[in-house]
């Protein structure tokens, strides 16, 4: 019966499937602005005047146990807004940089957000 | 313009992808369980008798009984009345106030998980049917006889509950999207349109027919319900085979598109993020580029491709139906069409644990502290001392998510294989046809597993 063919045949097509994306899964940093963080420089995400950050959503990876530690330039006044950590830091009136540094302890994605825009600066992911 | 999926606008932390090891070790046990249910599945159906045994005469009377309908139909319409009033006058915050999360998440997922352990939870509880038949029982005790309804068209069956299901994971993930937050106010006022609309189709075709087939909430809970081990029958509460009562749920048309509707939804928004992603924005610029507004282009391209899941879906089921076909002995296509649909519906509730297990959990520290102390978020209120408590991200680790997401689709799928199994030796009383047949669902089956592993592979990556 041909059926036990189409078995073996969506068997191998998974199995060929499984291959190519575990295979294919290793450069997940290529296309966007995405960074392993280690002990190095510390980042820095530039806001434009259009309150977009410059160069896209840029993407930060820290390993549990790591310091999550970024810095966010601004040209006005704003809140800077780490979701999940919920740590918020004031951009004063004209504008200015905020540092961020604290320990990465909760794993997952986490947004980082100028708060009164409502607009999405950063994603950080923090891994076990 | 930026993309906000609409659980950003509730939950501070999304889930992390899973890693490529567990994906290739998940994606290798389901076939080796596949392989192994083939050789080793029993010869005799299991699960077209619900094997019930009655419960106790006083639990039944006291937890069927008119006084515990009225009080949970109560409650029902209570709560349904705080989250439209916290909707209407609260803050427009969504994650401060209390109308989203107890709609979007305590009750959309919420009914589906206890359900599926518990039995169809939802019913007593259904305002809408509570308040459909306090009228109904108002008129009768008026007019001395009961009102009078039309007939429901058979063909239309729960259709208007499958097209409705898309609707709510539309207004959810869809208008709530891409510089239109879906606000608590918005969400409000999709209730009372609901609501409105419920009540007149109760009016129109019955309180009772409307539940059992057009009613969003009731049709799509009531699904989950029948995985579980408790129901009733004759005003008696029963315990049964789990499982069991899926069996005799698909026989009303259109419930196979029920059940393929939360698949496709839950596939779209899990693949929104990741899977889908570059697909949609490139459609999304298609549509801006030709001049239309950013959040019609964004609302459109994520309509499409919600309608292109279902298509999707829907197709897969159908193939493994037409395969079966191929085997001496089949029924006709409409009769498998309609008699494996049940089938589905343990991938379908694997695949809404897997997707939003942790935004449960999650949220719903939420909905119980914070969200209860001050339903209306203008921090004025404490109403249990909870007003100011969070929710503690660090209570579920990311290898605690991973491994719950894995595991519910992969006892999902032998879930499906079991029912799928025991459906064919039904139809093929001959063994080795029933297993021959059963090539095709598992397929089927592995197909739609392998995708949400992959779906989950990908999220958020």
């Amino acid at each position: 019966m041909n059926t036990r063919t189409a078995l073996i045949g969506v068997v191998l097509v998974v199995a060929a499937v499984v291959l190519f994306i575990v295979l294919g899964g290793g450069d997940d940093s290529s296309n966007d602005p995405s960074t392993t963080t280690g002990a190095g420089k510390v980042p820095t995400i530039v806001v434009s005047k259009q309150g977009e950050p410059v160069g896209g959503i840029a993407n930060l990876t820290y390993k549990k146990g790591d310091r999550i530690r970024f810095e966010v330039k601004v040209p006005f006044e704003e809140e800077i807004h780490l979701h999940g950590y919920d740590v918020a830091k004031e951009v004063p009136k004209g504008g200015g940089t905020v540092t961020y540094d604290l320990p990465a302890e909760i794993e997952g994605v986490f947004e980082v957000e100028l708060e009164g825009r409502g607009e999405q600066i950063l994603e950080l992911k923090v891994e076990p | 313009m930026t993309f906000i999926p609409f659980a950003h606008a509730l939950a501070a932390r999304q889930d992390l992808p899973v890693p490529a090891w567990l994906f290739a070790w998940a994606a290798s046990i389901v076939l080796i369980v596949s392989f192994f249910a083939l050789s080793a599945a029993w010869r005799e159906p299991k699960f077209e008798d619900e094997h019930a045994r009655p419960l106790g005469e006083r639990l039944s009377a006291a937890l069927l009984g008119l006084p515990a309908q009225v009080l949970c139909g109560a409650v029902g319409i209570f709560l349904l009345g705080v989250a439209v009033y916290a909707g209407l006058e609260g803050t427009e915050a969504p994650d401060r106030n209390f109308a989203l999360t107890f709609l979007f998440v305590t009750c959309w997922l919420g009914f589906p998980f206890f359900s599926a352990i518990f039995g169809d939870l939802f019913r007593p509880f259904n305002p809408w049917r509570a308040v459909g038949r306090a009228v109904g029982g108002g008129f009768q005790a008026i007019a001395g006889q009961r009102p009078a309804h039309l007939a429901y068209p058979r063909w239309l069956g729960r259709w208007p509950a499958a097209i409705g299901l898309i609707a709510v994971v539309w207004l959810e993930v869809v208008y709530g999207s891409g510089g239109v937050v879906l606000d608590p106010e918005a969400g409000a006022v999709a209730v009372l349109v609901y609501s409105a609309y419920t009540l007149a189709m109760m009016a129109v075709f019955g309180v009772g027919e409307w539940c059992e087939k057009g009613e969003v909430f009731s049709v799509y809970f009531g699904m989950f319900g029948r995985l579980g081990i408790f129901g009733s029958r004759d005003g008696r509460l029963r315990r049964r085979r789990p499982f069991s009562a899926a069996t005799t749920w698909a026989t009303i048309p259109g419930s196979a598109a029920v059940v393929v509707a939360s698949i496709a939804t839950t596939s779209f928004d899990g693949g929104q993020e990741g899977a889908f992603k570059d697909a949609l924005e490139s459609v999304f610029n298609w549509f801006t580029d030709a001049g239309m507004h950013p959040t019609a282009a964004l609302r459109l391209s994520d309509t499409i491709f919600i309608a292109l899941c279902f298509a999707g879906v829907g197709l897969i089921y159908l193939l493994g139906v037409r395969g079966m076909r191929t085997v001496p002995g089949a029924p006709p296509f409409a009769k498998l069409r309609v008699g494996f649909a049940h089938t589905l519906i343990p991938i379908a509730l694997a695949y809404l644990l897997a997707h939003y297990f942790s935004y449960f959990f999650f949220q719903e520290q939420a909905q119980f502290t914070y969200l209860l102390s001050d339903p209306l978020g203008t921090g004025t209120t404490d109403l249990f001392g909870t007003a100011s408590a969070g929710v503690d991200y660090r209570a579920l680790s990311a290898n605690a998510i991973w491994y719950v997401q894995v595991s519910a689709l992969i006892v999902g799928h032998v879930i499906g294989l079991m029912l799928a199994h025991d459906r064919a030796l039904v139809y093929w009383p001959d063994y080795r046809k029933a297993t021959a047949s059963q090539y095709w669902m598992l397929a089927v089956m592995v197909a739609f597993t392998c995708f949400g592993l992959y779906l989950l592979s990908v999220a958020n990556g």
